[in-house]
């Protein structure tokens, strides 16, 4: 049994950092409550006991206030359709993609776009007005050639690397660099602490920040960084527990 | 036959130039010319890699835009071949 919802926890010394309590008002709902106790009635295992809906909007009141997302270069995509992940499983359903803040994507783009102008600046200059124009030309193709080469790593690390909120799991996908990719699960009962940390003047415009989840899994803390809507990120997460808590209980009645 | 050494002092720096503008221009092209086949080569590699980056990544990651991305990869490759075929015929 993790260790949830520890009053000793919930303070913090840092104003910026919120410790999650468990709100009443996000326990599950009754119907949801009586539909799990027919469904593992036969049986008390975790797939029979996860089979009991295929509707998002059950796990979450937070789920339910927003709509499915269907453009996937979205940051926040809630009820995401037509996505899935390589692991996959058939019953597993996702309920929450996350990539960091577009916000955090300013500095290499900003970067792009001086570089982009850069060359006209150096052809002024008289040491490269000499060059034959064979060779200012070659030299323009392999600066133009690198600049796509940054922008497009740059924009296939933000769009990869994704946080996946499940009925299960939560999933942590790394793509480091081009050689280097890392993914890490932990199951959604495993889950021990949940930390919403915002603060700066960006994240507080744009309303995003970083949720740092502890948990049991031999990954210990998965932090899902600078993510849009952190609040609700870690209101589904604590609706989940309560959810998983719960089933476990009635599959121990049972 | 031609020896190596030879062979490739008439390729990366051209006799006509060095006797037509100056040893040190010449020279100076030569290097120049010598930098952008090494790093467009470089980069012809890194393309590959890219291509095969993306289709670990769209494995991992399923969206309706994937197609597009393995599009993308193959653009820049072939993009990055053809400056590659540039450097080595135009200059």
């Amino acid at each position: 049994m993790p260790e949830l919802f520890d009053g000793s926890k919930t303070t913090s010394p840092e104003p910026v950092t919120q410790k999650l309590e468990l709100a009443p008002d996000i326990a599950p709902s009754p119907d949801l409550s009586s539909d799990s106790d027919s469904t593992h009635s036969s049986a008390g295992s975790q797939e029979q006991l996860k089979s009991h809906t295929n509707d998002p909007n059950e796990y979450s009141k937070m789920l339910c206030a927003e709509k499915p997302t269907t453009n996937p270069f979205q940051a926040f995509l809630a009820k995401p359709r037509k996505m899935f992940f390589d692991s996959q499983a058939s019953a597993e359903q996702i309920l929450l993609i996350l990539r960091r803040h577009p916000a955090t994507q300013i500095p290499w783009i900003v970067t792009a776009v001086i570089f982009a102008v850069l060359p006209y600046w150096f052809v002024s200059l008289p040491v490269v007005s000499t060059l034959p124009a064979n060779y200012l030309l070659a030299s323009f193709i392999g600066w133009y050639l690198l600049l796509t080469g940054f922008i497009l790593e740059s924009f296939l690390s933000w769009f990869f690397n994704v946080y996946i909120v499940t009925d299960e799991r939560i999933i942590d996908v790394d793509f480091v660099s081009l050689i280097y990719k890392n993914v890490s699960f932990a199951k959604i009962d495993k889950i021990e602490d949940v930390t919403v940390q915002t603060g700066g003047v960006l994240q507080a415009v744009f309303n995003y920040g970083s949720v740092f989840i502890q948990t049991a899994a031999e990954k210990r803390e998965f932090d899902f960084a600078d993510v849009p809507q952190p609040a609700k990120v870690s209101q589904l997460l604590n609706e989940l527990i309560i959810q998983e808590e719960q089933e476990q209980l009635e599959g121990r009645v049972s | 036959m031609m020896p190596l050494f030879s062979l490739l002092q008439l390729t990366f720096f051209p006799i006509d130039g060095v006797l037509a503008e100056g040893f040190g221009l010449g020279l100076l092209l030569g290097l120049f010319k010598l930098f952008l086949i090494v790093g467009g080569s470089l980069y012809v590699f890194f393309a590959f890699i890219v291509i095969r980056q993306i289709a670990i990544m769209r494995k991992t990651l399923i969206t309706s835009f994937s197609p597009l991305f393995t599009v993308l990869g193959y653009a820049h490759f072939i993009v990055a071949l053809l400056a590659l075929l540039f450097f080595f015929t135009a200059l």
